[in-house]
């Protein structure tokens, strides 16, 4: 008889190899299953996002006019300019090219929103500013007018360091909490906490930089300092948003 | 007691067993047409198939079973040697050996099959024709257009064996019967009356759809492959039961053994 152990050897290799082979065909299978339905939820979510968008319009501006993206469910925002003929000064806006009569027409909201702007020399500030909500179009006051819409990415590094480098001077809060925000985002919990300490150390009673500093220093795995930072703010104002998150940070839940 | 095994595994030697045939589906429609060719006044009958598929053992069944009715030889070792053949040739024309230091012409064999046309038909079986060389196969066909003489030539099926067919025995090629090889069917057939014929129904039941899955895998249901495998099969597992491996004998056969035996005959390359 053949040596059996040689033999019982080269079983057990083929029998791993089978098994690397077997779990790798499976990832496959789920990777080629999952990628449609990671695809379709992601743009289901992008056509959510592009929903709760409203351009802006400052009409009264002689400069090139700024739009920006509604913030209102922390999304971190792109910046549109729009550029006006200086002769124009009504607050209605029709598209770009547009020959045929339009159906609807941007107008000013009442509510103003805190925003990303960016000049035309791309000096970008962060300020509140008017919202425009979409209306039905009226004939009757519509005028033609050419406006160039010019779209920058917030988030791009540049921008991000930008907002970076101009914070020493500035001092601003809504550039240090964006940061914190953007970062906290993109998983950096280090520098999320960082911005969040410096947006909180300009503006103490901001409930969001207290939440967001615990939320990242608890990222971290400090969950006794997130705790202990939560507790103090909690002691101060009873905040519920607050008291909620010490309950998550305690059992370990996810937020 | 003998082992189980050690008996399975000499059921499944790879030897000519004329009285353990397995009669499968396509092997026992192959026998037909054959056994039809020989009553038939056909020049020459082409057997085909890839190694393995049964077409040694379908010439040595029909010839062990009209031996006594009909005029039949079987020349089962091929030659490359002239001399040889023709031996072989005047030992069936005439039932008698070739006397030491005599010589025969192919003319006189020609000139035989001429006179004994339609008293005589011989039927000549003839294995492993793709190993003759060009010139006797042309011999061959010349026998056979003298009426008397019938040639069964079994060929593997290869590109050069094609190419053997189309040019020397296309137009004499009265019909052509291909062995092809077993099915999932047919394998599990093969393998459960191969094991039944020797008594073994124990161990036999010892294989179940799975068993039969991945011996029909490994060996693409070639009955020659299917033969190594097992007896290799069987003879590791009773390595395994004389040294007290407690699986060997467990119920159902070790799928291990099967891998462990396609692994040794290279039918598994790790």
């Amino acid at each position: 008889m053949y040596d059996i152990d040689i033999l019982e050897d080269k079983w057990r290799q083929y029998r791993h190899k089978r098994l690397i082979r077997i779990s790798s065909f499976a990832i496959i299978i789920i990777a080629f299953l999952a990628v449609p339905i990671i695809y379709t939820t992601l743009k289901s979510s992008s056509k959510e996002d592009k929903k709760d968008v409203e351009k802006v319009v400052n009409s009264s501006s002689k400069s090139p006019i700024k739009t920006s993206i509604n913030q209102t469910q922390n999304h971190i925002p792109s910046i549109v300019e729009v550029s006006k003929p200086s002769s124009s000064k009504s607050n209605k806006v029709e598209p770009k090219k547009a020959e045929k009569t339009p159906k609807m027409v941007i107008k000013l909201s009442d509510k103003k929103v805190n925003l990303l702007v960016a000049s035309k020399d791309n000096n970008i500030t962060t300020s509140k500013v008017d919202t425009l909500q979409v209306v039905p179009f009226d004939k009757n006051n519509s005028t033609k007018k050419n406006i160039i819409l010019k779209v920058i990415d917030a988030n791009t590094t540049t921008v991000i360091k930008n907002i970076e480098s101009r914070f020493p001077e500035t001092k601003d809060y809504d550039d240090a909490i964006y940061l914190a925000k953007y970062f906290y985002k993109r998983h950096n919990y280090k520098k999320a906490s960082k911005w969040a300490m410096n947006a909180n150390v300009v503006n103490s009673s901001s409930e969001e930089s207290w939440l967001l500093y615990a939320k990242a220093k608890a990222k971290q795995g400090y969950r006794v300092q997130a705790l202990k930072v939560l507790q103090n703010y909690y002691d101060r104002t009873n905040s519920e948003s607050a008291r909620v998150l010490i309950d998550q940070i305690r059992k370990g839940e996810s937020f | 007691m003998r082992s189980q095994f050690s008996e399975a595994k000499k059921t499944f030697i790879d030897e000519i067993r004329v009285d353990e045939f397995i009669e499968l589906e396509n092997s026992v429609w192959a026998y037909r047409q054959l056994e039809d060719s020989l009553d038939e006044s056909l020049k020459m009958v082409l057997l085909f198939g890839k190694p393995g598929t049964g077409k040694t053992m379908l010439l040595h069944r029909i010839y062990n079973k009209k031996k006594y009715q009909k005029d039949i030889h079987l020349i089962d070792t091929p030659t490359g040697n002239r001399l040889e053949f023709y031996e072989k040739l005047f030992f069936i024309f005439t039932g008698k050996k070739m006397p030491p230091n005599s010589k025969i012409h192919f003319e006189t064999f020609v000139e035989y099959g001429k006179r004994i046309k339609g008293e005589r038909e011989i039927s000549i079986l003839l294995d492993e024709a793709q190993m003759y060389p060009k010139q006797m196969l042309e011999e061959i066909r010349i026998l056979c257009d003298t009426g008397s003489i019938k040639f069964f030539i079994s060929v593997h099926k290869t590109d050069n064996e094609d190419i053997l067919a189309k040019e020397h025995f296309t137009t004499r090629i009265w019909r052509t019967i291909e062995l092809r090889n077993a099915d999932s069917k047919e394998t599990k057939t093969y393998v459960y009356k191969r094991l039944l014929n020797c008594g073994l129904t124990e161990l036999a039941n010892r294989f179940n759809d799975r068993h039969f899955k991945l011996i029909y895998q490994l060996t693409d249901g070639n009955l020659r492959e299917c033969n190594k495998l097992l007896y290799t099969a069987f003879e590791i597992g009773e390595f395994y039961e004389k040294n007290g491996v407690s699986n060997a004998t467990l119920e159902p056969f070790p799928i291990k053994f099967l891998e462990m035996s396609a692994i040794k005959t290279g039918m598994i390359n790790v």
